[in-house]
Formats: C-alpha cells, sequence, structure tokens
C-alpha cells in the first residue's frame, strides 16, 4: 500500500513503547500492532487525533505517501 | 451455565411436556403407556442437552464436526487470506470473536485453534465454531467453521455466523 504509517519512528523520537501509548490513548495494542504495520483498512479522525495528541506532532509525521 | 440458561432449559421442557399430554399423564382413564412415551421423550431431551453441553465445552470434538463424511451435523466451511502476521491475527481474532456476540471457549496460541460457540436459541442448538490459521507463503490464511450441533439442514445459520464474524473482523481492521 502507497500510504506508509511512521508510528514506529515516532514512537522511537518520543522514547515511548507502543503499549504505553496504548494505555495512554485508551486504544488495544493489537489494533496499534495492525496499524503500525500499515495494515489495518483505514484509520478514523478520532484515532490520528488521539495519537497525534500523545505523541505530540501533526498527521503528517505519522502518515506518509510513497508511490 | 447462566441460571437464565437454565431457566430457559426448564421452561422449555415442561412446554414440550404439556404439549406432548404430559400434563393429563394424572387421568386416570389415559392408558399408561402415555405417560412411557413421555419419560421416553423426556430422556432423549435430557440426553441431547447433555451432549449439546459436553460439545460445546471441548475443542478436542473438532474432528468429528468438521469431517466432511458427517452429514448429520450441517456445516459452513471458508478460507480466508490476509497480509497479517499470524501472531498479530491470533490476537485480533480473539477481540473479534468477542465482540462478534460469540462465546470465546478455548484459545491455543500454540497450535493457533480458536474455538467459540454460537448461543442456543429457539430456532437452533448453537453451532460450534472452529478457527485455525495457518501460514501461506506470506500471508495468513484463516481457516474457518461454523458447525450445526444437531441437524442436517442449518437454515443459514453457519453462513450467518460466518458473515457476521467476517463482516466484524473487516469493521475492526478501521482503526
Amino acid at each position: 500500500m502507497p500510504i506508509i504509517v511512521n508510528l514506529d519512528i515516532m514512537l522511537a523520537r518520543r522514547k515511548m513503547s507502543l503499549s504505553e501509548l496504548s494505555d495512554k490513548i485508551g486504544i488495544s495494542l493489537v489494533n496499534l500492532s495492525i496499524l503500525k504495520q500499515s495494515k489495518s483498512k483505514a484509520i478514523r479522525f478520532s484515532t490520528l487525533e488521539a495519537i497525534c495528541w500523545a505523541l505530540d506532532c501533526q498527521p503528517a509525521d505519522i502518515l506518509e505517501y510513497k508511490e | 451455565m447462566k441460571k437464565q440458561q437454565i431457566k430457559n432449559i426448564i421452561v422449555f421442557v415442561v412446554i414440550i411436556f404439556i404439549f406432548t399430554n404430559g400434563f393429563f399423564q394424572f387421568d386416570y382413564f389415559l392408558p399408561t403407556i402415555l405417560f412411557i412415551n413421555n419419560l421416553i421423550f423426556l430422556f432423549i431431551i435430557i440426553v441431547l442437552l447433555l451432549f449439546n453441553f459436553i460439545v460445546r465445552r471441548f475443542i478436542s470434538f473438532k474432528p468429528y464436526f468438521t469431517n466432511k463424511f458427517n452429514i448429520l451435523c450441517s456445516k459452513y466451511h471458508k478460507k480466508h487470506t490476509y497480509d497479517i502476521p499470524k501472531e498479530l491475527l491470533f490476537e485480533k481474532l480473539i477481540e473479534v470473536v468477542k465482540n462478534s456476540g460469540f462465546k470465546l471457549k478455548k484459545s491455543d496460541k500454540l497450535t493457533y485453534n480458536i474455538f467459540a460457540t454460537a448461543p442456543i436459541s429457539w430456532w437452533s442448538w448453537g453451532q460450534n465454531i472452529y478457527i485455525s490459521l495457518n501460514n501461506k507463503n506470506d500471508n495468513t490464511e484463516i481457516d474457518f467453521y461454523s458447525t450445526s450441533i444437531i441437524g442436517i439442514y442449518d437454515w443459514g445459520k453457519n453462513k450467518k455466523n460466518h458473515d457476521r464474524f467476517f463482516e466484524e473482523f473487516e469493521n475492526s481492521l478501521i482503526i
């Protein structure tokens, strides 16, 4: 898929683990793992908003388009 | 079994008993054979309930239900392939089983097998759901079985279980 989720890069920058993020935003670890591996079908604005809030970043830091 | 389920079963047995003339068994004019007939009928019902109770508890009955030569239990079998690692998909499917109204009975992470049951209703004795995960090339294959416990014809119940499960799964991929 040309849309790549850079969640792992942002997590490394913020020195935060996936389970910490899961606890902070209330999304299950399984769902975040699926999102991190770019295996999800779509992402809700509410999820994106929560991740941006928790990691103090912009949506463009998480999502990337690659041909 | 919950209290409510036991209550429902007792009500069901009493209704059947009444409708098969069991209510009039104390009438001295009716032959004793009617009473014996009712006892046999009750015995069959109890045996079926016990059978149901046992097979809905253990995953070891999977070969019996999923066997293609078993024509006494109607089944629906389908395979789906997803580009998600097996370990991750296993965790996800457990979540989906719980959210799609089935009761998770057993999940084995070593063999990647999941066993769940669909609830008993007025129209069915419930269904057993067996899910197993296998690697296929770089993808993971979901082997889904929904089997009726008793019944040659399932009135579309098994397919409905399959559709409900995969609809919930597809929806859960929207995060």
